[in-house]
């Protein structure tokens, strides 16, 4: 029995379950697909932005949620120094300008160029889905002002933040926060895209209110009330079925016929074997490892406050020394970390910066136990050079490896227009709702 | 002296009774003087070095043996400038069409692949290869010979028009290609092995795009959309080296009545009234022309005679976008001993490819771009002594471009020594003991062009997304009327092309049969 | 020189060196935000404000405009490159109006700049520019330093706005030129400006210095305070569009909306027939020929807001993109963005509901637009000529 849909939602993060939310609010038949074995969620109680557009049209707030914005983003580039940058551009114009950064003045141009840029077509998954491939690049080149800023954004992000600034470590605060979510280098080309995602409306990262429901449940409750069938299985093969659908094989036998498969993630797509064939934020073929460390009381960090979400980097060079590491295979030495408390205090680190597979001498491998354990050393070692006293603090530490890939597995699938990766990783949950629309609007 | 007696005396004046002023004599400063004496304008170029041939020079670089630099095969040379220049008739010949390449690989295997890529893949073992590679073939010469005029002028206009008329096949696969890393596409379409790495060595090859990064295999369709004597993807071998274009273009150029004058530098460009009016000398004094073609690197066009306060501010930030910290190397061997035996003999008259594992690329970009030579790296080479009729009979030259190195912007001696040595290593590959018959040595880095008109011919070029939006900035030549710009950055990807001085070209003639110019 | 735009989001603006005596004298005490400053709206009565401003004179606090110091042996190149106001050509102590362009003609912002001394040149906008400033000094031996938080600055407009500065100790400028003076051991400058369509005065000096000077000017002179909705029904009336309300700027909207000098009635402020500008190769060869431009109306109302349809011979043309009451006029005057073609007619203006009613609108004539007519018709006769 082959159970036909409009959509299928490979995936088991929060944009995929807001991807299926909207696709099935929208009347589309849609299916969530989830991996069947599903390991324990390390939770983060920072997200990515909710968009209030995604908050309205699910009413989030009849399912007891409750989000507040992040006070701050923090990099702390020493253990003594750090860069604090706010939602509000003139708060951390003032900031900076008290920190003695020449380049405050810049702050409010930069953040403003880029939340410009988020509008450039190339941009919040664009180009996915376009029905006509040529037209969507075309658009890029018609008017003098779109093509300007294609141009920055095809360019590396290092680059881009070179042209404004001077401050180095303002630079490294910067593409550390645009940056580790992806697990991309500064020195790429393309990485400048992952600025405006930083700055473009509604892009302010979110925290879960003290004592709220989590995202993730929150959202599944919303998918189930507009009627998402849910499943478990992997995406093992896609076929063209006509011109319209595409039968998908999944574990267990089964097949889905469906209209759209459709990734909310990068990380969604890499598990099924996918890419995002037109942006370079879809690219990384990274894994990410996260990592919740219960703490025995709290830890206080140079700058920022418990509600902030942090980065660690010395320098810009560091993120891409990190991703050519892991892209050659290799744990990253010094790997860059994000992280954040919770509201009782423990930590939830992560880095992006992992190898999807270890590369050795005689081929490729898998990730190993050991490999858990020797990242979660790297990233806790690195806490600790920020977080005073950190190491004896620690009472438990859970590690979790997100996108790891089997180096057995050769096949690709190839995106067509019925194979929909959403490229973004910071608005992930915006982004793929916008994706869906735009789907639903075309077809 | 009696220069620059000639120079004092010239100084203060103005020569009239000229229509364009070509700047640069590299080969676009050459097509587009060409294409403007042969529409009768009567057509000065102005070239700052004492030769012609911008990046491309012949030299003795140890007694008795001639190199050529820039260039050493032809695989993109315009063919329309061809046809209208006459360029057979003036002189290019082939010593060498369809020049075979031999790929050699880290474990020691060689595979060779015929010149003519289309039917290259039929003498594969493999069935299977066979198949996917001819199909990977087909499909990327498809998207490559469509996108042809969007390679040969990347001004905006142009390119919309060409990317919105793809055909939708065409559409999906061009932004799939457009934007995938190198990696991506051949992972998907090819198996494992020796004909994978091979083609992801040619993709990358004199490209700042690593193999697994973003834009990075549309590298590979823009080579692949060049054609050498008639035929698409393959290289060839010019008579005399790529000096032998050179001299069949300054032929062209001369024949259409262009006075070409080298070792005139110029101090700046005239701009009236947001016309290009004539340009000043560096020895005082003025040549005026209602047009100005600029073949010289944007930087200097723009910044160094033209100036900011003659340009716009936000043309100004897009041309002087950071250039990629990535470059290729130029090696010449004079190699001591001729080869006696057919087989060494054979590999002579191909191009010989060095195409290291995948992995060990994508580490040499990421070495190269830290600012470290790399371990492992492609290296393209031909022994230009063996196709050239007279060579020396004792030596052999041995022409080798290396890639990724990094973008030093100056190279001591002792740093020179250590890049020099790592190419040698991967020489070794397949040519086993050849360091045993060197007799002299001659390495070029982009560094060493540094006064070159076009230096930035051996910088590598970024993902051809990025020349696009680059190129089409360029190309607007700050909207003065009057000025075309034909420089380094003005091309879409690597070679020896001519295709944007025709365009630059075409460009002033139209207007100026349009009225635009006066006459 | 023109305020832009009240901010959208008001977050707790700063206060300007001239706050304290500002709200002091407030009996309205109504704010608002300009560039993320304080700025007072109302002081007593809007009506009371503008009648003094037109008879006698009024000071008002221009702290929350951008203000530039440019230092260099470029810095006129600098200035004549990023505005459009003939900076080669000011002798020390003249300053010009001028806009600034992006690279193809699109109107970014107004500016106004003096120069100083030889090297020294001040550059007001209406909001700040910091990053197009930085842009435009690459390679050229100028810098621009962002001192609109170091200083303070009032303007004083009216007939007497000279008189008062006299009574009050104050050394005026002449007609054209600017002075500096020492006030109590301060360095002040004092410069000639115009708002709108009223000529007066505007003393530049260092912030902590604020309240004694403006004090003087109150004390002294007798001088009351002008609110932004006074300055409002000023600026409406002299013509003078207003950044992000009548306009919006080049940089922060796309194609579509994007104007050129012409299109706002300012074709005079860049004229490309005169010295070098960012963007006059834009104008010359890529604009295209304009098919919207902003005028001002006389609206025969008492009431009409922005976003209200503007029709010409029955069909909608345009819309309203800022109203004021004119006191002296007992009716509304506004500034409207209608196509072209209809320029010249007489509009009426689709009032939204309750009123809902057509009601007639007149073409304004103001200082202005006087002088654009005047270049425009010094450009055609240029243009007949070569003919």
């Amino acid at each position: 029995m082959t159970a036909t849909v409009d959509f299928l939602m490979a995936g088991d993060d929060e944009a995929c379950l807001a991807a299926a939310a909207a696709a099935a609010k929208s009347g589309a038949r849609t299916a969530l697909l989830r991996p069947p074995k599903r390991g324990p969620r390390i939770a983060s109680t920072t997200h990515c932005a909710v968009p209030n557009f995604v908050w309205r049209r699910f009413d989030l707030h009849e399912y007891g949620l409750s989000l507040e914005p992040a006070s701050a983003r923090v990099t702390l580039t020493a253990s003594d120094e750090a860069v604090s940058t706010f939602a509000r551009p003139r708060e951390t114009e003032e900031t900076l300008a008290e920190a003695g950064v020449a380049d405050h003045l810049l702050w409010t141009a930069f953040s403003d160029d880029m939340a410009g840029f988020s509008a450039c077509p190339v941009l919040n998954g664009g180009l996915a889905g376009a029905r006509s491939g040529g037209a969507a690049l075309a658009a890029l080149f018609r008017d003098a002002r779109t093509r300007s800023a294609f141009g920055q954004l095809a360019g590396s992000c290092g680059v881009l933040l070179d042209d404004y600034f001077s401050d180095a470590k303002l630079k490294t605060h910067v593409a550390a926060h645009a940056l580790s979510r992806a697990g991309l280098g500064g020195g790429e080309d393309g990485s400048a895209m992952a600025l405006p995602e930083l700055f473009a409306e509604d892009a302010w990262p979110v925290r879960i209110a003290d004592g709220g429901p989590p995202l993730y449940e929150t959202l599944e409750r919303v998918c189930r009330n507009f009627g998402v069938t849910m499943r478990e299985g992997r995406v093992l093969e896609v076929a063209a079925e006509d011109a319209k659908h595409r039968l998908v094989s999944i574990s267990g036998d089964e097949k889905i016929k469906t209209r759209y498969l459709f990734f909310a993630t990068p990380e969604a797509a890499a598990a099924a074997g996918a890419r995002c064939n037109h942006s370079p934020l879809g690219v990384g073929g990274a894994a990410t490892a996260v990592m919740r460390l219960t703490l025995k009381d709290r830890a206080v960090p140079a700058a920022g406050d418990e509600k902030a979400v942090f980065q660690i980097a010395d320098d810009i060079a560091e993120l891409q020394t990190a991703r050519d590491e892991a892209a050659d295979g290799r744990l990253p030495e010094q790997p860059p970390v994000e992280f954040e408390f919770t509201e009782k205090g423990d930590i939830i680190a992560r880095t992006a910066y992992c190898p999807a597979v270890f590369r050795e001498e005689n081929g490729l491998r898998g990730w190993t136990g050991q490999d858990r354990q020797a990242i979660a050393a790297r990233m806790k070692e690195r806490l600790a050079s920020r977080l005073e006293g950190l190491s004896q603090k620690v009472v438990k530490t859970e590690v979790a490896i997100l996108g790891a890939g089997d180096p057995e597995r050769k096949t690709r699938l190839a995106e067509d227009e019925n194979i929909i990766v959403q490229p973004n990783r910071a608005g992930a949950i915006g982004a793929a709702v916008k994706l869906v629309d735009k789907v639903v609007r075309n077809g | 002296m009696a220069e620059a007696a000639l120079q004092t005396q010239f100084a203060g004046r103005i020569e009239g009774g000229i229509d364009a002023i070509v700047l640069g004599a590299g080969a676009d400063g050459l097509a587009a003087a060409a294409y403007l004496g042969k529409a009768g304008f009567t057509t000065v170029l102005l070239e700052t070095g004492a030769e012609i041939g911008g990046v491309i020079q012949s030299r003795e670089f140890a007694p008795g043996q001639l190199c050529t630099d820039g260039e050493h095969l032809i695989f993109a040379l315009d063919p329309i400038a061809i046809e209208d220049l006459d360029l057979y008739r003036f002189g290019v010949s082939y010593a060498s069409r369809r020049l075979e390449t031999a790929y050699f690989f880290d474990d020691g295997r060689m595979f060779p692949l015929g010149g003519d890529l289309q039917g290259a893949a039929n003498i594969l073992p493999d069935e299977d290869l066979v198949a996917r590679l001819s199909a990977f073939v087909r499909d990327v010469f498809e998207l490559a010979v469509y996108l042809r005029p969007a390679f040969a002028n990347p001004a905006a206009e142009v390119l919309e028009k060409v990317f919105a008329a793809a055909p939708s096949a065409l559409a999906r696969r061009l932004l799939r290609y457009g934007f995938a890393p190198a990696t991506d596409v051949l992972d998907t379409m090819l198996p494992d092995g020796p004909v994978k790495t091979a083609m992801m060595s040619e993709a990358c090859f004199r490209s700042a795009a690593p193999p697994d990064e973003a834009f990075s295999f549309m590298n590979l369709v823009r080579r692949w959309a060049g054609e050498a004597s008639g035929l698409q993807g393959a290289n060839a071998y010019p008579e005399g080296g790529a000096a032998g274009v050179i001299n069949a273009l300054r032929r062209s150029a001369q024949a259409a009545g262009v006075d070409i004058r080298a070792a005139t530098p110029i101090k700046s460009i005239l701009i009236e009234w947001d016309r290009a009016a004539g340009v000043e000398l560096e020895g005082g004094g003025q040549i005026r022309a209602p047009i100005i073609v600029a073949a010289q690197n944007a930087r200097r066009v723009f910044m160094d005679l033209i100036g900011p306060t003659g340009i716009g501010i936000d043309f100004q930030r897009a041309i002087a976008a950071a250039p990629p910290k990535i470059a290729t190397g130029r090696l010449h061997l004079a190699l001591k001993g001729v080869a006696r035996d057919e087989k060494t003999k054979a590999n002579m008259r191909r191009r010989l490819m060095y195409a290291p594992r995948t992995d060990a690329l994508r580490l040499a970009f990421a070495d190269a771009r830290a600012g470290n030579i790399p371990e492992a790296m492609t290296i393209e080479a031909v022994f230009p002594s063996a196709f050239d009729a007279g060579a020396a009979e004792k030596m052999h030259v041995f022409s080798i471009m290396a890639h990724p190195l990094p973008a030093d912007e100056t190279v001591d001696d002792a740093r020179r020594e250590e890049i020099t040595k790592a190419i040698l290593r991967n020489l070794e590959k397949f040519a086993p003991s050849i360091e045993q018959r060197i007799a002299a040595v001659d390495l070029r880095l982009p560094s060493d062009f540094a006064d070159a008109a076009d230096s930035k011919t051996m910088a590598a070029k970024p993902g051809v997304l990025r020349q696009w939006t680059l190129a089409g900035a360029a190309t607007t030549a700050a909207n003065i009327s009057g000025l075309y710009f034909c420089g380094p950055e003005a091309q879409i990807g690597a070679g020896l092309s001519c295709a944007a001085g025709r365009v630059a070209a075409k460009a002033a003639i139209r207007s100026a049969k349009r009225g635009v110019i006066a006459l | 020189m023109i305020f832009p735009a009240a901010d959208i989001v008001v977050e707790a603006p700063r206060a300007t060196p001239l706050y304290a005596a500002a709200a002091s004298v407030s009996d309205a005490n109504l704010w608002t935000s300009v560039n993320g400053w304080s700025a007072p709206r109302i002081f007593t009565s809007v009506e009371a404000e503008y009648k003094a401003a037109k008879t006698h004179a009024a000071i008002a606090d221009l702290g929350p405009l951008a203000r530039y110091a440019v230092r260099g042996g470029d810095a006129a190149h600098f200035l004549a490159r990023v505005t459009t106001a003939p900076a080669m050509r000011l002798k020390s102590g003249e300053s010009a109006r001028g806009l600034i362009l992006d690279d193809l003609g699109g109107v970014i912002d107004l500016a106004e700049v003096s120069r100083l001394s030889e090297e020294l040149f001040l550059l007001t906008t209406p909001t700040a520019h910091s990053r197009r400033l930085q842009l435009a000094a690459r390679g050229l031996n100028a810098v621009a330093e962002d001192i609109s938080a170091d200083v303070a600055a009032l303007g004083v407009f009216g007939p007497d706005a000279g008189d008062a500065l006299a009574a009050a100790g104050l050394k005026t400028p002449g007609a054209n030129v600017a002075t500096s003076a020492m006030v109590r051991g301060v360095e002040t400058a004092a410069r000639p400006i115009q708002f709108g369509a009223l000529s007066g005065v505007e003393l530049i000096f260092p912030k902590l210095e604020a309240l004694t000077v403006w004090e003087r000017l109150q004390r002294r002179a007798g001088l009351a305070p002008i609110g932004l909705d006074a300055l409002e029904i000023l600026r409406i009336e002299a013509g003078a569009p207003r950044p992000g309300v009548d306009f919006l700027s080049a940089e922060r909207t796309g194609s579509k909306n994007t104007r050129t000098p012409s299109e706002i009635g300012l074709a005079h402020l860049a004229p490309i027939d005169r010295g070098w500008f960012n963007g006059r190769r834009g104008l010359r060869y890529l604009a295209p020929s304009p098919s919207r431009g902003l005028v001002t109306l006389s609206i025969d109302s008492e009431i009409a807001a922005p976003g209200e349809t503007v029709l010409a011979g029955g069909k909608p043309v345009g819309r309203l993109t800022s109203c004021a009451l004119s006191p002296a006029l007992k009716r509304i005057v506004a500034f409207a963005d209608v196509s072209r073609a209809t320029h010249g007619k007489d509009y009426e203006i689709s009032l939204s509901p309750p009123d809902q009613e057509l009601v007639g609108a007149k073409l304004l004539k103001t200082a202005e637009s006087a002088l654009a007519s005047a270049y425009m018709g010094a450009q055609r006769e240029a243009t007949d000529s070569r003919r």
